[in-house]
């Protein structure tokens, strides 16, 4: 926990149309460590997330990985991105590939692996993520859990340096939640450094080293997991309180 | 499990319907009894000759018929080649040629033996040869008078008292002769000999023969009539001359291309002689068993059925009329006829198109024809329709911008050549990529917008846009066009439109270009300024001075303008402004658009002055109708709208799509039908593919090759339709295409983008795989809207099914029942291409991609 992995400051981002999410936002993300993000619908969570690997790009501000700046034309954006593993809150697995095919597609096209390096590859992660079984279904054929699973084991494959969740369990039914927030919480004590954006207050006390509340584009609030339990400011009880409520 | 078993079931109706049509389909035509057995009889018969001796030459003279063959050997038939008698003969060699003419009745053979039979006379008089030359050709000029040709150029004529020898110098062995009247008469012989005489015989001169028969042998020759004459050398070829103005038969020659052997000029076949019936009709014979006929002077050739051996050898023919008659060859065989040969339908006589049966029976080869040309050009029309179809998708969806483009640098636009220079392995220009690369990221960093070279680039293509549009504009003003007549421009001068849509094009992005200002934001152009530059092109464009004589002042001053009249005019201006305005408003920020309100307001002006309301005196059908809607525009806009200004994003401006958008554009509002004949008969593109085509394939003959030049190249009509087809399908199936891709989420870009694979590799690994089968079912429609559409070939006179239909139509009279049949076979290939399509369907169905349920 010494060297700060992922560095964001003075990020703004402003939409075409003038929206202006994200209002100059700085954190860093330690190795091993594991930061969330939390903070009412449009806060601006998932434009700041997007931004990190550039799926958006900031306006302004500066986002190193690894003490390098990522946010130039000079940086390969496309293994930049391969760097950094993304889990979506719809999980977007590949719809016309296999479990197995969606893991290796990266692992064959970006990193160059045989075939048979990368299925190899591809099971050690489908066991991690306990889906080892379902390797030769089709997305569609699986249930939400199991699909947000693979999409975990497919970000995992490409041995990212970080990992961003954008609100991974959302679409799931509650049912389905725990199996996979058992799983990034077994990353998480694994040492993997990442950052969630969450709902799941729950989750972010239990497996967070740091919470950061966003408001209107803004840090309103930072600090360790036990802040949930103990905000400082009224416009985080207020968010706290209105999603217990 | 239940869910999946339920679609299975679902599935299986229309399945089921699927079956029972092909069932009947297949019962039917199994359950057909083979057809009434029809056949041919030949139209010749085989009669005793009596002889055995080859018979080599036959005449009618008076009212017999006479054949004449080796060792003197001579035939008679007094009931025109039914019977035949012996006949004793005066001579002992073998007679070679006949001729009978004025009368009499000539017969000629080896060691110059030649016997002539006058008028009346009833009895042979021997007229040999003093030389003893072998005579192979003999003419009669009168009813006594004769001329032979022989080997080594001999050339002998008779004057009824004793041989002359009239020959020239000709090295080559003569082989026929024949005289129109006492006068004019041919030679021919071998090495393409040909000599006239206008004479009677006694002078003869060269004629010349088409150099492709330089070095054949001109076995016969037919000085027919004054306006015809033909002949034939043994390979089979058919010359033909005829009266030309006031030049006479004789002196030129050509070879007719025969239709029936695929536009050859020879039959293909050995020839030994031929006999001229009429101007058109001609009979020819050969060994192998070979008699043929034309009845359109060598055009068509049809070769008859005989009934003897195939390997009999035919050596003349003697027609007592144009029908009647005998052909005579080796072995004493003797034909008769009474049809000039031609064979005879059994079973049927004429065919009744009133009976389904009969008609069925005519018109199901020439359906299967078109069929199968229809087939054709659909396959290869899918094909390039498709192709298309998904570049042209790929180019629509691009996401690079004109901002994207401003950004890249030299090394970055040095290195799609540079690849291309790997792939091509161009020595000198093969480069390393990757440190291509290194050194484009290098300018990245430490400039990654370079402002001052961004400006000059945008000055060079300002001053290049502007100069094109200035240097051409002569050439539009040379096309004296008036006013609205000038959107015909595209036509009337084609490449000087594409400078002025280039000059415009490349003024604007260097404009925009030039006034860079480090940020790649739209623009906020105050809206009066737009019709203004408008206003003012105009006035260029249309060489009107902005002050004077004929100016915007000057116009509205008219002399008889009325005050009822511009006020009503104004009031229509304003209401076209309004529409105008509106327009500009909702679009401006792209490029394109820009263009379409000006067309739309055209066609208010044409309809305006075709109505004559609103007409200004003094103003025509000109530019000016244009400025004064620019000028209600202009005020419109600016007293109207809040902002007045318009936010014009040229950054955001994507090449790529604008460049689809076009094509897609043009071939989606233009008829077809259209296309296929401006395609065809306007930019002849069939003809400009085929000519270098065949020229690059000459001599090869690999399969390929011979495939190409044969079954694509041959027919111009083919090429032109495929193109037609396949560049109109690929402008519909590219926005089917572009649509199931917007179809699938962004999400799954943004998932293969986010794993670190480019946009292209995502594009292709990831979205089109998904697209492609999302757009299965539509992209089927496609197709088979490209097979019906196919019908449209025919006013380009390619024979597809639709032409097919019409010829039928024109022979039988049977409209319900052709087109019936026609669109039968339309059915069959558009349903066969739909099951396809539909098997091809659930083959790639994947679990949750799609519209899951029935098929």
């Amino acid at each position: 926990m010494t060297e700060a992995i992922l560095s964001v400051k003075d990020m703004e981002k402003t939409y075409v149309g003038g929206v202006h999410a994200v209002r100059g936002i700085s954190f860093d993300v330690m190795e091993g460590e594991s930061v969330a993000i939390i903070g009412s619908s449009g806060s601006g969570k998932s434009t700041v997330l997007r931004c990190i690997n550039r799926l958006i790009e900031p306006t302004k501000g500066v986002v190193r990985l690894k003490g390098e700046q990522i946010n130039t034309p000079a940086a390969g954006i496309n293994e930049v991105r391969s760097r950094i593993g993304m889990v979506f809150q719809s999980f977007e697995l590949f719809a016309h590939l296999k479990v197995l095919d969606n893991i290796t597609l990266g692992l064959i096209h970006v990193r160059g692996m045989s075939r048979e390096e990368a299925n190899e590859e591809a099971k050690k992660v489908l066991d991690r993520v306990d889906m080892l079984d379902r390797i030769d279904a089709y997305p569609g054929n699986l249930s939400g859990g199991q699909k947000q699973r693979v999409a975990i084991a497919r970000a995992l494959a490409m041995k990212p340096e970080v990992m961003l969740f954008d609100e991974p369990t959302s679409a799931l039914d509650p049912e389905l939640i725990g199996s996979v927030l058992e799983t990034i919480r077994g990353l998480a004590d694994e040492g993997m450094t990442m950052v969630v954006v969450t709902h799941e207050i729950g989750f972010a006390r239990d497996v967070a080293d740091r919470v950061i509340y966003l408001d209107e584009g803004v840090v309103a609030e930072e600090g360790p997991s036990s802040i949930i339990d103990d905000p400082k400011t009224e416009r985080m009880r207020r968010f706290l309180s209105s999603i217990n409520d | 499990m239940s869910v999946g078993a339920h679609q299975e079931q679902d599935r299986a109706v229309p399945r089921r319907v699927e079956w029972v049509v092909s069932l009947a389909l297949l019962v039917l035509i199994l359950a057909t009894s083979s057809a009434a057995a029809q056949s041919y009889r030949s139209g010749w018969v085989e009669v005793e000759s009596g002889t055995e001796s080859d018979l080599l030459t036959a005449e009618v003279h008076v009212d017999m018929l006479w054949a004449f063959g080796t060792n003197g050997t001579m035939l008679s038939s007094g009931d025109w080649g039914v019977t035949w008698q012996s006949f004793d003969s005066p001579a002992s060699s073998d007679l070679i040629a006949s001729d009978s003419a004025f009368g009499a009745l000539a017969v000629a053979g080896g060691d110059g033996t030649v016997l002539l039979m006058k008028e009346g006379g009833g009895t042979w008089e021997d007229v040999s040869i003093p030389a003893q030359m072998d005579v192979s050709g003999i003419a009669l000029t009168s009813n006594g008078s004769l001329v032979a040709v022989g080997p080594a150029g001999a050339i002998w004529q008779y004057d009824g008292n004793a041989w002359q020898d009239r020959s020239i110098g000709v090295e080559h062995d003569l082989l026929s002769v024949s005289f129109l009247d006492s006068e004019n008469g041919l030679i021919s012989g071998n090495s393409g000999t040909i000599l006239a005489s206008t004479d009677g015989g006694v002078m003869w001169d060269y004629r010349d023969a088409p150099g492709q028969v330089s070095s054949k042998s001109i076995v016969s020759i037919d000085y027919f009539s004054t306006i015809r004459a033909y002949a034939i050398t043994d390979e089979g070829h058919i010359l033909r001359s005829s009266r030309e103005g006031s030049v006479a038969v004789g002196f030129v020659w050509s070879l007719v291309e025969i239709e029936s052997h695929g536009r050859s000029t020879s039959l293909g076949v050995e020839l030994n002689s031929m006999k001229v019936l009429s101007t058109y009709k001609i009979l020819f014979t050969g060994p192998n068993g070979y008699l043929s006929l034309s009845k359109d002077g060598g055009n068509i050739v049809s070769k008859q059925m005989l009934p003897v051996a195939n390997d009999t050898n035919f050596n003349g023919v003697a027609m007592i009329d144009n029908f009647k008659g005998i052909a005579v060859a080796d072995g004493g065989s003797v034909l008769w006829t009474d049809n000039s040969g031609e064979e005879e339908a059994v079973g049927f006589q004429i065919i009744d198109f009133g009976d389904f049966g009969q008609f069925v029976d005519y018109s199901k080869g020439m359906l299967i024809d078109g069929l199968f040309a229809t087939v054709k050009i659909v396959l290869f029309g899918i094909a390039m329709g498709f192709t298309i179809g998904v570049i042209l998708s790929m180019l629509k969806t691009s996401p690079t911008t004109l901002k994207d483009v401003a950004q890249s640098n030299r090394y970055q636009l040095v290195m799609p050549f540079a690849m291309l220079a790997n792939v091509l392995s161009i020595g000198r220009l093969a480069t390393n990529i990757a440190s291509l690369r290194a050194k484009s990221a290098e300018i990245s960093s430490t400039r990654p917008i370079n402002t001052p070279a961004i400006k000059l680039f945008g000055l060079a293509m300002t001053l290049a846009g502007i100069g094109a549009f200035l240097l051409i504009l002569d050439n539009v003003w040379a096309l004296n066009l008036l006013g609205w007549e000038r959107i015909y421009v595209p036509v009337g001068d084609s490449g000087a439109f594409a400078f002025i849509l280039l000059g415009t094009a490349l003024a604007l992005l260097g404009l925009t270009f030039l006034t860079f200002n480090g940020e790649f934001s739209a623009k906020e152009v105050p809206l009066p300024i737009i019709p203004l530059i408008a206003i003012t092109l105009v006035f260029v464009a249309g060489g009107y001075p902005l002050s004077g004589e004929n100016s915007l002042v000057d116009i509205i001053n008219g002399e008889e303008v009325g005050g009822l009249k511009i006020l009503v005019s104004l009031i229509l201006l304003a209401m076209e402004g309004v529409i105008f305005g509106y327009i500009l408003v909702q679009n401006v920020g792209e490029l394109r658009p820009v263009l379409y309100p000006l067309l739309y307001l055209l066609v208010l002006f044409i309809s305006l002055r075709e109505i004559g309301f609103g007409v200004m005196p003094g103003i025509g059908d000109s530019e000016e109708w244009v400025l004064f809607a620019l000028v209600g525009t202009a005020v419109f806009v600016s007293t109207i709208t809040k902002s007045r200004t318009a936010s014009l994003n040229l950054w955001g401006v994507r090449p790529l799509n604008s460049i689809a958008t076009l094509y897609t554009d043009f071939f989606r509002n233009t008829p077809l039908i259209v296309q296929f004949m401006f395609i065809h008969f306007g930019l002849q593109l069939g003809k400009l593919i085929q000519e270098p085509g065949l020229l690059m394939l000459e001599g090869q003959d690999d399969p390929v090759s011979s495939f190409l030049r044969d079954g694509i190249l041959a027919d111009r009509a083919y090429i032109s339709a495929i193109f037609a087809l396949g560049l109109n399908s690929g402008a519909y199936q590219c926005e089917t295409i572009r649509g199931a891709i917007a179809a699938i989420p962004s999400g799954q870009m943004e998932a293969g983008r986010s794993i670190g694979l480019n946009y292209m590799q995502t594009m292709k690994l990831v979205i089109m795989p998904q697209a492609i089968r999302i757009c299965i079912p539509p992209l089927g429609n496609e197709m088979v809207n490209l097979v019906l559409n196919s019908s449209l070939a025919m006013v380009i006179g390619y024979a597809e099914l639709t032409r097919q239909g019409k010829l039928i139509i024109a022979v039988t009279f049977q409209i319900f029942w052709t087109w019936g049949m026609v669109m039968i076979s339309y059915f069959i290939v558009t349903w066969t291409l739909a099951l396809l399509l539909r098997h091809l369907e659930n083959k790639t169905r994947i679990p949750g991609l799609g519209i899951s349920g029935g098929a």
